[in-house]
């Protein structure tokens, strides 16, 4: 009955159908399958007049009817129910159906016997015939489209989706009528997304895609065609639901419940603040006796500061005892420090050593077992249960990062995957054979696996949920890369000293607000790194620890350099344990540049803020000739950003650091991921400039 | 950045500002080419207009509302100057002012609950309140002088240079109609020019999108007024003389066209739009009599044809043309 | 987050909205179910202040809402999409996104025309949010096309877009894959997990019920006008009520 060949239509410039034929016999129901935007609304559109095809044919029993305007379409025979429903709102049921045999000028008689057909197949039309047809439900709007199509006793029905958005049920309702006019003789051209539908309910169909017909048949054999079927019905493919994108999302991943085991508590047991204080009283008193009596070092030390483990009263007291620092640790070296006998030395850790000589700590059994207990209870904040497998990316040997993470891991019940550093390709392959749940790494390490995973495509394949990182400073941009690489994972920063056990001493707390310290093993001061005196509580500063049940090497008063405040006030996640902010860096990180003091975190936190930049910068400082300090700033755009950008983000990025900062740099934008990552710390101040001091 | 790159994206940057400063540069030696008094009258009117038709287009083409009765506006700040500065004795610098302030309150005033209307109901709204200001100025006509008009207007002036001849009012009046254009594209520019638009394109969608539809629509009204009011002022400080007859409804329609012509929110449009209805009748000699007819006409075939505007679809067709080209070289 | 208690609307005599109430938790999907016609764009058009409820209370973060204008309710943090897109086809890609920055893009009139220098940094900082959101869901290099010519699907987008680009406290999306293909489909619940993931709070309506089971932590009910259910998907599914009034038939179909 119906002919199309070879037809092409345009919207304005763009071209909608790319040569399609097509052909429908009289009396079969054949569907038109395609995505949104392959062509089928344009075609149908094409069929009843209402745009205008710029080439090929379109025949209706061999006669060519491309061109004609729709009124001229109605009359030969072709009905319309569009996209959409488009009921006229503000007119009654009963009005919208007179509208579709309106150009057909029938008789009053006809006209009123249509009607009544059309109620009789639509019972809930008829119910419902004074009704503005603005105020009817979705699915009724449908029956309501298609009874207008029907009006105009059409010899062939074409019907525009009809099952946009309308609820399973409905549609059930819609495709059973659908099907009563198939089985009453009419020519329907169905046109679907919901390829199971339509298939299901036509006798031919073609696909459609991209404007070009890819591949037609008997609908039967399309619906069982596996091929087709993953191509088109994709999520609601139910043989393999981890092709389905919404499954390989990782929506359907495995999902650890809490097991029946009874699941251990690490946190402390101290209720109330005054509990913490009075245990924190007895930990310092404890610890400036076993100090002075231990260790000839601290003996001298304290002497020389005219103070005696007696006159330790209350926790005020604690400002009256000598700071010590990391030259202390590098004079005592090998063994600093050292507060008990050789024989309950069990081990020793080292630092890297990046900065002169290697700090060297030693261990009891205690100090380990205390360490391993409160490791564990990073992992508890962070939510890590029995169930989940924690694969350790950081370095192992005599390094504190390796072990701690390990024997705290073990220690919680969860499965330790010991991979140790660097080898990407190993990581990568135990993160899918394993489906490991965390990660631990250092930040740098963490996004140089992240790029990875992206880059293999890999997300939807591994199983990470939390990300445990430490060691390094990372800005927020950084964070959300690697949370965004890794597929939405969360991120915790954990906090660590060598001097102090290890890792482990504090972790981010699960609201993402702050870290959460544990005061009940060690006391944090903040003080001002020039003049040593404590700061109110809110105010950035200098960590200055003090420990209160370490044994083999314990710290009072040690100078971390590293800088933070206190965040006053309860936590949102409930924890009682004190808590800090994240270090901002290092107090001889600073970077003096024409006068100003700047920390290379602020520069992170700068650049966050400019969306479309990437996390990783380099800051290079020189001095011309002249004397006068220059600072050039490397900055990635982000993956996916246009070149284009670039004037505008160098624009951003200049005024931005210009006005928090008070400081001229010369940026250059480079493209993602030239710059270098590396698996342990990055490094990104380059300071060419002469300095007084040798460092 | 290489500093060709720089180069563009200053140029990308400071584009607006750019093609203003090239038309000020323009107009600023028109007079040394063209000084023949009675063209520069001419353009000087077209400055006038474009004032005009700038606020109008904001209202009209950005906040998709529609006014029929804006002559009322250009004429209460033409016979609010007159009346100041003749039967009042003010500076006519001030008088201007007061009025456009007076004429932002009357905007407020009518356009608080005017404005609850939409389309057709709008449009009459405006008309009647055109028609009232019409026949006021007729009957009332102790004060505004009724159908003879209101003669003795002075010209402004600063201090002793008085704005009286052809070229001096080219630079006053075109200063302030570039002034006009400037504030006008920033204001399109900005982020209550997006809500503007989004308040034309769907009201409900701009609300949903924290659009105060109620007050941008008043605050838009009162600026187009003001603008009118301001070139109403300028209108009768320049011709010395002003009659009921350049305000009527038949104004506001032209003023009306001169914006669908110069394409319903483009700003330099406005320019084009007014440039055209004001010239037209110059072209067309045997044209007075049938000048509303002509005038209806156009508006009938360019909202036919190219119903964003005159320009606005030229340029469209111009891109549609220029993407077509694009992909035939791109498929050939 | 947001408490609905026994809110109703009635048009005329008709009651759409029968003694409504449920919660929506912060940083949780919830999603709205229901047969057609059951109220659930009514409901939401209630809550960003599209209609006046007839009775009852919409809490958000503990302040009542009901009485206030949509825009009022958009500044609160609360964005929506719409059920049947509603762009501005007039203007381009990037400024549609752009107007959902339209609360922090000042709202004085004569500021604006002075175009003073913190305007122009505040324009610049604007448009590179708008068009890091566009990446994020693919669209960076069509910002500058008008709207009207896209493809239905990344229309979809554009409104997600233009909803998230402000980061909103709550995001109403009103049935977001309608008209979606397959793919499509999945690529936008892979957003709304990483949308939730961030950290923002959902309320989703919709029909797609592989969406609707997998992502949402919370699914609620509507039939009719009334809740006649709310609890987990798994909850939900096994729920008699709901599949006699809507799951049911499902099963049966492809």
């Amino acid at each position: 009955m119906l002919k199309i060949d070879k037809l092409t239509a345009h919207y304005d410039a763009a071209q909608a159908l790319f040569g399609v034929s097509l052909e429908i016999a009289a009396g079969e129901t054949v569907a038109l399958v395609g995505a949104n935007g392959a062509g089928k609304s344009t075609l149908l559109k094409c069929l009843m007049g209402l745009v205008k095809p710029t080439g090929g044919s379109i025949l209706l029993d061999g006669k060519p009817v491309a061109g004609k305007s729709p009124v001229q379409m109605v009359r030969l025979g072709l009905a319309l129910s569009p996209e959409g429903r488009e009921v006229f709102g503000s007119l009654s049921v009963e009005e919208n159906l007179q509208l579709g045999a309106v150009s057909l000028r029938l008789a009053k008689g006809e006209e009123a016997i249509r009607r009544e057909e059309v109620f009789a197949r639509f019972p809930k039309l008829k119910e419902r015939r004074t009704q503005l047809a603005g105020t009817l439900s979705g699915g009724e709007q449908q029956m309501l489209a298609m009874g207008r199509a029907l009006m105009a006793g059409p010899r062939l029905l074409l019907l525009d989706e009809p099952s946009l958005g309308l609820a399973p049920l409905i549609t059930d309702e819609i495709f059973a009528i659908i099907h009563q006019l198939a089985r009453a003789g009419r020519t329907i051209l169905l046109v679907e997304q919901n390829a199971a539908r339509a298939l299901s309910g036509s006798d031919r169909a073609y696909l459609l895609s991209n404007g070009t017909i890819v591949e037609q048949g008997q609908s039967s054999r399309l619906l069982t065609d596996p091929a087709l079927r993953a191509a088109f019905l994709g999520a609601a493919s139910h043989e393999n639901p981890a092709a389905s994108r919404l499954g390989a999302a990782g929506l359907t991943n495995i999902r650890l419940e809490k097991s029946a085991m009874h699941p251990q508590n690490f946190m402390t047991n101290l209720s109330s603040a005054a509990a913490l204080r009075e245990h924190q009283l007895k930990g310092l008193k404890w610890t400036v006796q076993h100090a002075f009596e231990g260790s000839s070092f601290y003996r001298q030390h304290l002497e020389n500061a005219g103070i005696s483990p007696a006159q330790i009263a209350t926790l005020d007291d604690l400002q009256r005892l000598p700071l010590t620092g990391a030259d202390d640790l590098r004079q005592g070296y090998p063994f600093p420090l050292r507060a008990v006998p050789f024989e309950q030395i069990v081990r020793i850790h080292a630092s890297s050593g990046t900065t002169g000589k290697r700090k060297v700590l030693c261990y009891t059994q205690k100090d380990i077992d205390d360490w391993t207990h409160f490791f564990a209870r990073c992992y508890q904040m962070a939510g890590v249960t029995p169930l989940d497998r924690v694969q350790i990316a950081v370095g192992y040997g005599v390094w504190t990062a390796g072990l701690g993470f390990q024997l705290g891991c073990e220690k919680l019940g969860a499965l330790a995957v010991p991979v140790g550093p660097g080898n990407i390709d190993m990581q990568i392959q135990f993160l899918l054979d394993f489906q490991s749940t965390v990660f631990c790494s250092t930040a740098s390490m963490a996004l140089l696996m992240a790029e990875e995973i992206h880059a293999r495509g890999l997300a939807d394949k591994i199983a990470i949920n939390k990300i445990i990182y430490g060691s390094e400073r990372s800005s927020r941009a950084m964070r959300q890369k690697i949370s965004e690489l890794f597929g939405g994972a969360e991120l915790f920063d954990i906090t660590g000293l060598t001097e102090l056990y290890g890792p482990g001493t504090g972790i981010e707390c699960p609201a993402h607000d702050c870290i959460h310290y544990w005061a009940d093993y060690y006391l944090l001061e903040i003080l001002d790194p020039e003049t040593l005196q404590p700061l109110p509580e809110g105010e950035w500063g200098e960590m200055v620890i003090t420990s209160l049940a370490k044994e083999a090497a314990p710290l009072i008063r040690y100078r971390t350099r590293d800088i933070t405040r206190i965040i006053p006030g309860p936590c949102r996640c409930g924890c009682l344990l004190p808590r800090h902010s994240r270090i901002r860096g290092r107090s001889d990180d600073t970077i003096k540049f024409r006068g100003v003091n700047i920390y290379p975190s602020s520069i992170d936190t700068i650049l966050s803020a400019v969306s479309g930049l990437g996390s990783e910068y380099q800051i290079h400082l020189t001095r011309d000739r002249a004397g006068r300090d220059h600072m050039r700033l490397l900055i990635e755009r982000a993956s996916g950003v246009d070149v284009g950008r670039t004037p505008e983000l160098v624009h951003e990025a200049g005024h931005q650091i210009k006005k928090q900062l008070m400081v001229s740099a010369e940026l250059e934008l480079v493209d993602y991921a030239t710059l270098p990552r590396s698996e342990r710390k990055s490094r990104r101040v380059f300071d060419s400039r002469l300095q007084g001091e040798i460092v | 950045m290489t500093d060709r790159q720089k180069f563009l994206y200053f140029i990308a940057l400071h584009r607006t500002g750019l093609w203003v400063t090239a038309l000020s540069l323009l107009l600023l030696v028109f007079p040394l080419v063209e000084n023949n008094p009675y063209t520069l009258g001419l353009t000087n009117l077209i400055a006038i207009h474009a004032i005009v038709v700038l606020g109008l287009n904001l209202f009209i083409g950005y906040a998709g509302q529609i006014s029929l009765g804006h002559a009322a506006f250009f004429g209460l700040g033409a016979y609010g100057s007159a009346i100041a500065c003749v039967t009042f004795g003010l500076d006519s610098w001030l008088a201007m002012l007061l009025v456009a302030g007076l004429v932002a309150l009357v905007a407020l005033l009518v356009g608080i609950p005017a404005l609850r209307l939409t389309g057709h109901y709008l449009a009459m709204a405006t008309l009647g309140l055109n028609f009232v200001f019409h026949t006021i100025l007729l009957q009332w006509d102790q004060v505004t002088g009724g159908p003879s008009g209101f003669y003795g207007i002075p010209s402004l002036s600063l201090g002793s240079f008085a704005f009286d001849d052809e070229l001096r009012l080219h630079y006053l009046l075109w200063g302030l109609a570039l002034l006009s254009l400037l504030l006008c594209l920033n204001l399109v520019r900005s982020g209550v020019g997006r809500g503007l638009s989004a308040l034309a394109g769907d009201e409900i969608a701009a609300a949903a999108l924290g659009v105060d539809t109620r007050r941008a629509k008043v605050k838009v009204f009162v600026l187009s007024a003001v603008l009118a009011s301001v070139a109403g002022s300028l209108f009768a400080h320049t011709y010395g003389f002003i009659s009921p007859d350049s305000f009527g409804i038949f104004v506001s329609t032209d003023l009306v066209i001169m914006v669908v012509i110069g394409g319903m929110g483009s700003i330099w449009g406005s320019l084009f739009g007014a440039a055209l209805i004001t010239l037209l009748p110059e072209w067309m000699d045997l044209f007075e009599t049938y000048k509303d007819f002509v005038h209806g006409g156009i508006l009938v075939l360019v909202l036919m044809f190219l119903p964003q505007g005159l320009i606005t679809g030229l340029l469209d067709l111009l891109r549609v043309q220029l993407a077509r080209l694009r992909q035939k070289n791109v498929t050939a | 987050m947001l408490r609905l208690e026994q809110l109703s609307k009635n048009f005329g005599g008709l009651p759409a909205l029968s003694q409504v109430s449920f919660e929506v938790f912060p940083g949780q999907v919830t999603a709205l179910i229901g047969p057609n016609g059951a109220g659930k764009s009514t409901l939401i058009n209630c809550m960003t202040g599209v209609l006046q409820p007839s009775s009852g209370r919409v809490l958000f973060r503990g302040a009542s809402i009901s009485s206030l204008a949509a825009h009022q309710i958009a500044r609160c943090g609360i964005a929506r999409t719409f059920q049947n897109l509603k762009l501005f086809p007039r203007l381009s890609v990037l400024d549609n996104v752009l107007t959902g920055l339209t609360c922090e893009a000042g709202s004085s009139m004569v500021m604006a025309m002075l175009r003073l220098p913190y305007l122009r940094h505040r324009e610049r900082r604007l448009r590179l949010r708008a068009l890091e959101a566009l990446d994020r869901f693919g669209l960076g290099d069509k910002a500058d096309w008008p709207a009207a010519v896209l493809a239905y699907g990344d229309k979809k987008r554009v409104e997600l877009a233009r909803a998230t680009v402000g980061n909103p406290q709550l995001i109403l999306l009103d049935e977001p894959v309608a008209g979606l293909n397959a793919a499509e489909t999945a690529a936008v619940g892979e957003q709304l997990h990483l949308l939730r993931r961030a950290g923002h709070t959902l309320l989703l309506i919709e029909h797609d019920m592989d969406l609707v089971m997998k992502l949402a932590d919370q699914v609620v009910v509507l039939d009719s006008g009334q809740k006649i259910a709310s609890g987990t998907p798994a909850e939900v599914r096994r729920n008699p009520r709901v599949l006699e009034a809507y799951l049911g038939c499902m099963e049966a179909t492809a």
